[in-house]
């Protein structure tokens, strides 16, 4: 086999650098909506890769994690509003409250597979979704939280960027690490082969559940920083439309990979808006992409980029048959 | 593999070509001739979902309006005659969609002021919004007194009555009348509550023995309204109110028909207008008394009629509560700007602030209230009748309630947004 | 309260159970047999009360012309889905359950604008037929008959499909490619021709539904939206595959609400989906499901 050198850091991740230095200075130059719609999918990117916690990693397809997205963003919404707390607590509060109910509900969740997970997940998250709607006196139920106030300092849109891209760079370093570490490989084993995983000793149970609350948590922070954003909350974050639609972003990316989450948000918040805009008959637009999708990109785009580029690996490496 | 290939192209082409459009529209516009620049007006509206069709006539009747004044080359501004362009986005119902919205038209699309929202939970959103970044909003539907009372400011005007005018003008009526005992039915939401709300604070005051004995709160879109039929019946009231409409509002007089409630009872609908009667046909109720705002063939005047013939020719339909509506708000803005001189938001809200015009009926003019921008537009009760003329029911015995005396007096408002201040 | 009270809450309570049943009855048939979870479902529903809409003007709004309807409306949309069925979903089930669900998402918001598009945007309410529009008399007090005829079709359709499953050969091959499919298949059947053709009785049923309630009340095309997520709360709580759980799961969550409504009216909606959560925790199979192992 012919050897590879050894490539340097910067060379390796030469991709990730630009990237990240294409958004680190993307707010000097765009206009004001880009700047909106950027920090919308940043969030929204974050939820998405929290979902992947638990459906890529994880291997369980859950169909309610629009619940702790929700709650998030319900706990920073009621810490500012009602309870007039700081904002630093108020935002660090909100994954702690989700983490909270993510334990709860993965409690009696992970220890179903496949489309039982799915339904006992959906059934919790409507039944938040449905106390949020009525309950009223404490989240104004349909009407939403709005109005809520923002410390001065992240008030204009560019501010507001940077605090929320810096917070994403850190919660993906730590997914990353997390993903890694002896934990999160031997989740990666469970989705593999359960039984095996079962044998060798270790607690399935328990590194599931485990996934499931640092999965809410990630979700519950998104949450928050959507409330921020748009001043507002309402019991809608945890529809279970909400759901099916990140899961929907999880595959459109590719869940096999590290960052196609990412870029199935990206993907289908850019969608959703230009669609939208277009045509009134948007759910049409949606649903046949959906449906072509489906059929088409099972892998998600990032699923197909990186077949292809694996077949050009291999045209490389396979010598040539006389 | 090929097939998938061109599938992944294809993907990211529209996605490219889409981005490449949106921004091209502004580009064509920089490219402008020596005429004027036109006035960019952005509607928020529901375009989704039960309140669709209402949402469609707010939009008809509003587009008849600029199309009268566009046809004469555009309203006239201090540099000379502008037409009007027309921006239009579906908020889906959903108050984040609607914000959304509303940044993109102003921000990106560079709408000089928003019109729209038929929804009150949108409403209150989007005018937050409105009020932070200093942007106009004219509300032509959405009613929740809520918008021009403790939560209103000075970016959000209101054409159409609020949740708090038409219990009044119920009460107005009702006080009138012998029953003490009410049932009540409403959708459970903002918009339910609220007229709820405003219905009873009115009849407290007005009707001495006025008791509440039952109150029913079915969700929007519910199929079934039985178990809330049967409950309000079992309750024994002697008269029943609610702000049902759209589909729960025809789901439920032809399930309470079967249950003898309209034999039993009398029912006062409020909004059950010509956006009931018409889908009804002949499945309506007759002896039902219906609040509207646009009673179909009265008052009869030639300005009522010149409107239904406009109307009918450009939609093929005749007008209903919501296209006067429409017709209305497009009537003030365009008067503001006529007035004003521009349309730049200050001094055009500045022009708003009093003015006054000529509507269709039922009333001759209705004003734009300054202390509160919300203006007297008034309403209508009727019983329902069966008519050989049309194929769905009208209204007889047909009484005007004017808009002025419904009101909040300003100086309550003002306390009242005092006090939310502390 | 009074007999008649209780009484009439009952009967409001069973017309909306009956309800419920005819929309989750089809999707457990094709959770049981196909083993998919078909959002699809409230779309179907949806589509059935539209057509049923358009067939009875079209007669004329006559008695007879509702009957004819009722034969011609749920076959017409039950067909269209079988199309559906055969040339997009079909190699799904093997895969992975994910897809699937995706699947019946895309169609089910599909399904929404196209009768928009279709229907226009203009809510509507098909004629009440005739002989139905006087009501009748139970312990002296007016009922609405339509909603005796409701009533009556439930339990009609719950013993029909009960007989075609267990007393017919088709039924017979439905459960055979349901247990085993390879072994099925082996035998010479052809299992995706009785796959389609279990969708196909599944959305019949809900298409029936939809044309039974249609004139009900006003119909909008976002009511498939909600009725699919009664459906499958209805479903979950039977257990998936059982027809006699989802009667009895629709009747439980038609009386709950019934009688929600009198005791305490703003968590009526929270309630079915606390008996939800209460019965997946408990038992997580459902009432009358298959019990599953739990690790």
């Amino acid at each position: 086999m012919p050897q590879k050198a050894k490539k340097g850091f910067f060379t390796r991740n030469l991709w990730l650098i630009i990237v990240v230095a294409f958004f680190a200075v993307f707010p000097l130059w765009s206009p004001v909506i880009w700047k909106h719609l950027a920090t919308e999918i940043f969030i929204i990117a974050l939820f998405a890769m929290s979902l992947n916690m638990i459906l890529g990693r994880g291997g369980l397809p859950s169909f309610g994690h629009a619940c702790f997205y929700c709650v998030g963003g319900y706990t920073t919404a009621i810490f500012t509003m009602k309870l007039h707390l700081p904002f630093s607590v108020a935002i660090l509060s909100a994954p702690v409250v989700a983490a909270i109910f993510a334990a709860v509900i993965g409690f009696f969740s992970v220890r179903l597979t496949g489309i039982h997970f799915a339904i006992l997940t959906l059934g919790f998250s409507q039944l938040v979704w449905a106390v949020a709607h009525k309950w009223y006196s404490f989240t104004k139920g349909d009407d939403g939280i709005t109005g809520i106030p923002v410390p001065a300092g992240l008030g204009k849109i560019t501010a507001y960027y940077y605090f929320v891209f810096f917070i994403l760079i850190i919660c993906l370093i730590l997914i990353r690490v997390i993903q890694n570490s002896p934990f999160g490989n031997t989740v990666l084993a469970i989705r593999e082969n359960r039984e095996r995983v079962t044998f060798s000793g270790l607690k399935v149970w328990h590194h599931l559940w485990l996934n499931f609350v640092v999965a809410g948590f990630f979700a519950g922070l998104a949450g928050s920083l959507l409330v921020l954003l748009n001043r507002a909350v309402f019991p809608d974050f945890g529809y279970w439309t909400k759901s099916a639609a990140v899961v929907l972003m999880c595959i459109f990316g590719g869940v096999g990979v590290f960052i196609g989450p990412i870029i199935g948000a990206a993907a289908i918040t850019l969608l959703e808006h230009y669609i939208s805009i277009y045509t009134f008959y948007w759910q049409l637009a949606l649903g046949c992409l959906i449906i072509l999708l489906v059929i088409a990109l099972p892998g998600g785009i990032s699923g197909y980029i990186q077949d292809r580029l694996r077949q050009r690996e291999e045209k490389r490496i396979t010598p040539e048959v006389g | 593999m090929k097939s998938k290939m061109v599938k992944a192209v294809l993907f990211s082409g529209a996605i490219i070509v889409a981005l490449m459009l949106s921004s091209l529209s502004d580009v064509s516009y920089a490219q402008a001739k020596k005429a004027l620049p036109p006035i960019k007006i952005g509607i928020v509206q529901s375009l989704s979902g039960m309140v669709s069709d209402y949402a469609l006539e707010d939009l008809e009747g509003f587009r008849v309006k600029i199309a009268e004044v566009n046809d004469k080359g555009g309203v006239m501004t201090k540099e000379g005659r502008r037409k009007i362009d027309l921006l239009v986005r579906d908020d889906m119902l959903k108050p984040d969609v609607a914000v959304k919205n509303a940044k993109e038209l102003v921000l990106e699309q560079k709408c000089d002021f928003l019109v729209g929202v038929i929804s009150s939970g949108v409403l209150l959103a989007v005018s937050e919004w409105c009020k932070e970044n200093k942007v106009l909003l004219w509300g032509w539907d959405a009613r929740t007194h809520h918008a021009t009372q403790a939560r209103g400011h000075r970016y959000f005007f209101r054409s159409s009555g609020d949740t708090w005018m038409n219990g009044h003008a119920a009460a107005s009526f009702w006080k009138d009348q012998p029953f003490t005992k009410w049932g009540f039915i409403n959708q459970d939401y903002s918009y339910g509550r609220s007229q709820f709300e405003s219905f009873t604070i009115a009849m407290k005051k007005m009707k001495p023995g006025f008791t509440i004995v039952t109150e029913q709160w079915p969700k929007l879109g519910s199929t079934d309204f039985t178990p809330y039929i049967t409950a309000l019946m079992a309750a024994n009231p002697e008269a029943v109110y609610t702000s049902l409409w759209g589909t729960d509002a025809m789901t439920f007089i032809k399930q309470a028909k079967g249950y003898g409630l309209f034999d039993k009872v009398k029912v006062c609908g409020l909004f059950w207008g010509m956006p009931l009667l018409r889908p009804m046909g002949q499945e309506m109720v007759e002896g039902v008394y219906c609040m509207t705002e646009y009673p179909f063939v009265y008052p009869g005047t030639p300005e009522n009629k010149a409107f239904m013939d406009t109307y009918k020719n450009r939609t093929g339909q005749f007008p209903s509560d919501y296209s006067v509506l429409g017709y209305n708000a497009a009537t003030f803005v365009l008067a503001g700007i006529e007035k004003a001189g521009t349309a730049k938001t200050e001094p055009l809200i500045d022009a708003l602030e009093g003015i006054s015009i000529k509507t269709i009926a039922p009333a001759k003019t209705i004003t734009a209230r300054k202390c509160d921008h919300q203006a007297d537009y008034g309403i209508v009760i009727g019983k329902s009748k069966k008519s050989p003329d049309w194929p769905w029911f009208i209204l007889e015995d047909i009484q005007v309630i004017p808009g002025g005396p419904t009101m909040r007096p300003c100086e309550e408002i003002m306390a009242e947004r005092a006090a939310a201040k502390k | 309260m009074t007999g008649w009270v209780l009484m009439s809450q009952f009967l409001s309570g069973l017309t909306t159970a009956m309800i419920y049943f005819l929309i989750a009855a089809g999707l457990t048939l094709i959770l049981g047999v196909l083993k998919i979870m078909n959002f699809a479902q409230g779309g179907i529903y949806m589509l059935g009360a539209y057509t049923c809409y358009t067939f009875i003007k079209a007669f004329g709004g006559t008695n007879s012309g509702f009957w004819l309807t009722l034969i011609i409306a749920p076959i017409a949309v039950a067909a269209f889905f079988c199309i559906l069925e055969a040339l997009l979903m079909r190699r799904f089930y093997e895969k992975v359950a994910l897809y699937m669900l995706l699947l019946t998402y895309g169609i089910l918001i599909a399904t929404y604008d196209m009768a928009r598009m279709i229907w226009g945007w203009i809510i509507k309410t098909a004629p009440m037929p005739p002989m139905f529009q006087r009501p009748v008399a139970i312990f002296g007090h007016p009922f609405p008959l339509y909603n005796v005829f409701l009533i009556f079709m439930g339990f009609f359709m719950f013993f029909l499909i009960w007989i075609v499953i267990r007393k017919t050969a088709w039924g017979k091959t439905m459960r055979a490619a349901a247990d085993d499919r390879e072994m099925t298949a082996a035998l010479g059947i052809n299992v995706p021709l009785v796959f389609t053709s279990v969708f196909g009785l599944g959305a019949w049923i809900a298409a029936m539904g939809g044309a039974l309630v249609a004139p009900m009340g006003g119909m909008a095309a976002d009511m498939g939206i909600d009725a699919g997520i009664v459906a499958f709360i209805v479903v979950v709580i039977a257990g998936l595959g059982s027809l006699p759980g989802a009667l009895l799961a629709a009747f439980i969550c038609g009386e709950v609400q019934a009688f929600g409504i009198l005791v305490l009216p703003e968590f009526a909606i929270a309630f079915m989906y606390l008996v939800l959560v209460i019965v997946l925790i408990v038992r997580p199979w459902g009432l009358f499901g298959k019990p599953i192992t739990i690790k």
